[in-house]
């Protein structure tokens, strides 16, 4: 599903460096090789800084890498064109991020089907309006949201501010999952309620998830733990 | 609505406050200008048009505008009377046709103006409904008066008092309403029209009373001596005019020297118009005959002056504006550039997030000008009663 050979990444420019606050850091990441197959569910450790970010990025093809080639799903991504990637990501991957990343302006609901309206423009294959927000509802129904469809996201607490960035990531049922530190905002029992959900999202769709994460308590949920310091030195394969 | 349309509706529509405020920015800054010309303009064209129908205008020594702007829109301040007496002088010379008017009462806050059927003919007015004037109290009112009060044929209209606490003053007559006339578009919509004596009964100047040589008017007399019967208090006045008592009013003194606000003159021609002028250049008269285009001409000329003092002014406060709206605007870019970034991730172009950005300046920028469109339109209606209202202060 994920294959990472001989991969070489330096931030360079402030364009790329909006991407994360290593600008002009001299920051050097080297990825001697990383495979995951599909259905895998992967905890990515490390010390901070140490480029798990970074990582996650170069897999959506958020970032592009200096040397080396990055391969999803069989498609080599790192030379796509900016389009294609973005549509790539669009259809094919769902982020969700440490701080939610909600837009305040949109309801819960339109904050879920937002790949959609994203999509729709660069995309000629979409599913109709009507299906996406039928398919939202569902996920949101899933994490026990359905009542709150139509409130902000200001209006809800973290824990479930998360559970809608998790349908968010979820609404075109991709096959990879990239999740970076879900947890890190959250208290111990929306930590677990998130990772189950995630996991329990994964297995459905039987989606490769890929989640950084600093816990120790959550580790044990997944089918491997890849210390991102070893991928330099002796890489990583199931 | 494509997708980046639709976020940038829904951006705008959770942020009211921030969006209004923008918005009621750029309408004003849209508005007052455009207003300002569109007012001046369309003010311009209704005055200069009336006045340009209005051939000569002969009135009392005085006021040039005052006489002008009375006599053709029944507003400002009263000038100067001129008698009856110059209406029968100039009407004697055979100079064309010469309207009186007395436009000094008022009914309902709408003018109440005396004239003789001539003035119709002149102006162009028809009636809507109704008949024209045939006896004394009775009255045909313009359009907009009609709708305005909610009154039609065979209603009644009272004149209004000249000083409400005159308790010796003249009563208020009761006018009957014979005929509506259709609208014009001009100061004419709004005006009751009366035969010229009604207005001199209005006056005081005639009046009707129970007949004293009845019996049963005994007790109203004061003194009988040598034929000559003087009332008391007592005596029963008419303030209203009907078939029955009309042939008790009557008009006490010289009717010429009843007063006459202006008399509108007609000339066949320019060579006659020219020699009517002739008649009146001396600057010893006490009166004066006017070429209403050139007096409105004259203050027309002042306004425009101001008009573009006012919209270089305006401009200026624009450019001020334009600039704090950027500035808004970048720091509000900045404000977002987490939420941008978020998109991007997401899978958003530049181009998408442009778009967006962009279709908010579009909603808030049509938005507006059509506010200020709609601003406009209304004000157009009014235009001509604002700046009329604006000379009257």
């Amino acid at each position: 599903m994920i294959e990472m050979k001989e991969v070489s990444f330096r931030y360079k420019s402030a364009a790329a460096s909006a991407f994360s606050a290593k600008e002009n850091s001299g920051f050097v990441m080297r990825i001697r090789s990383l495979k995951v197959l599909r259905g895998e569910r992967i905890a990515l450790v490390g010390p901070s800084g140490s480029g798990k970010t970074t990582l996650l990025s170069l897999v959506a093809g958020i970032l592009q890498p200096d040397f080396g080639t990055v391969r999803v799903d069989g498609q080599e991504i790192s030379g796509l064109g900016d389009s294609l990637v973005r549509q790539f990501r669009i259809s094919r991957v769902g982020q969700v991020f440490q701080s939610f990343e909600l837009l305040d302006y949109l309801s819960i609901l339109e904050n879920v089907m937002l790949p959609w309206y994203l999509r729709r423009d660069s995309s000629n294959t979409v599913m109709s309006k009507a299906n996406c927000r039928r398919r939202a509802q569902a996920l949101l129904a899933d994490v026990g949201l359905a009542a709150r469809i139509n409130d902000q996201p200001g209006h809800l607490s973290q824990g479930e501010q998360q559970r809608v960035a998790v349908c968010r990531a979820m609404l075109n049922h991709p096959p990879l999952i990239l999740a970076d530190e879900p947890t890190g905002n959250l208290d111990q029992d929306n930590k677990q309620t998130v990772v189950d959900l995630l996991l329990q999202q994964a297995r459905r769709h039987d989606s490769t998830l890929l989640m950084v994460t600093h816990d120790q308590s959550l580790l044990d949920r997944f089918d491997s733990i890849v210390d991102i310091c070893s991928l330099s030195r002796e890489g990583f394969q199931r | 609505m494509s997708g980046a349309w639709y976020l940038g509706w829904r951006y705008l529509a959770f942020h009211k406050i921030k969006c209004a405020t923008l918005m009621a920015s750029i309408t004003l800054m849209l508005f007052l200008p455009a207003a300002t010309r569109v007012l001046v303009s369309d003010s311009a064209a209704a005055l200069t048009a009336r006045a340009n129908d209005t051939p000569l205008l002969l009135g009392a020594a005085g006021s040039r505008l005052e006489l002008v702007l009375n006599s053709l829109y029944f507003q400002t301040g009263q000038p100067a009377a001129v008698s009856n007496k110059t209406l029968e002088q100039v009407q004697a010379t055979g100079l064309g046709e010469f309207i009186p008017l007395n436009t000094r009462f008022q009914s309902l806050g709408h003018p109440i103006v005396g004239t003789t059927l001539d003035y119709f003919a002149f102006r162009g007015l028809k009636l809507a409904e109704g008949r024209q004037l045939g006896m004394l109290g009775e009255c045909v009112i313009g359009a907009a008066a009609a709708v305005q009060q909610d009154i039609g044929i065979g209603d009644y209209l009272v004149s209004s008092p000249e000083t409400v606490f005159d308790i010796a003053g003249v009563y208020p007559l009761k006018m009957t309403v014979v005929g509506v006339l259709e609208p014009s578009g001009s100061a004419d919509d709004d005006a009751i029209f009366v035969d010229i004596r009604t207005t001199w009964i209005i006056q005081g100047l005639g009046h009707g009373h129970q007949d004293l040589s009845r019996p049963e008017a005994r007790a109203a007399i004061l003194n009988r001596k040598e034929g000559v019967i003087t009332a008391n208090a007592a005596v029963s006045q008419y303030t209203e005019i009907s078939a029955h008592n009309i042939a008790d009013f009557h008009f006490h003194g010289n009717s010429s020297d009843f007063p006459l606000t202006s008399i509108i003159a007609v000339p066949p021609d320019e060579k006659i118009a020219t020699l009517l002028r002739g008649r009146y250049l001396s600057d010893e008269q006490d009166l004066q005959l006017l070429v209403p285009s050139t007096v409105l001409d004259e203050l027309l000329e002042t306004v425009f002056t101001v008009q573009n003092y006012v919209v270089l002014g305006l401009a200026m406060l624009g450019l001020a504006t334009v600039a704090v709206i950027i500035l808004v605007f970048m720091l509000s870019q900045q404000l977002r550039r987490g939420e941008f970034h978020t998109l991007s991730r997401i899978g958003a172009s530049r181009t998408y997030i442009g778009l967006l950005v962009a279709s908010e300046l579009v909603f808030i920028f049509v938005g507006s000008t059509l506010l200020a469109t709609l601003l406009i339109l209304g004000m157009k209606q009014y235009a001509l009663q604002i700046l009329q209202g604006f000379l009257t202060l």
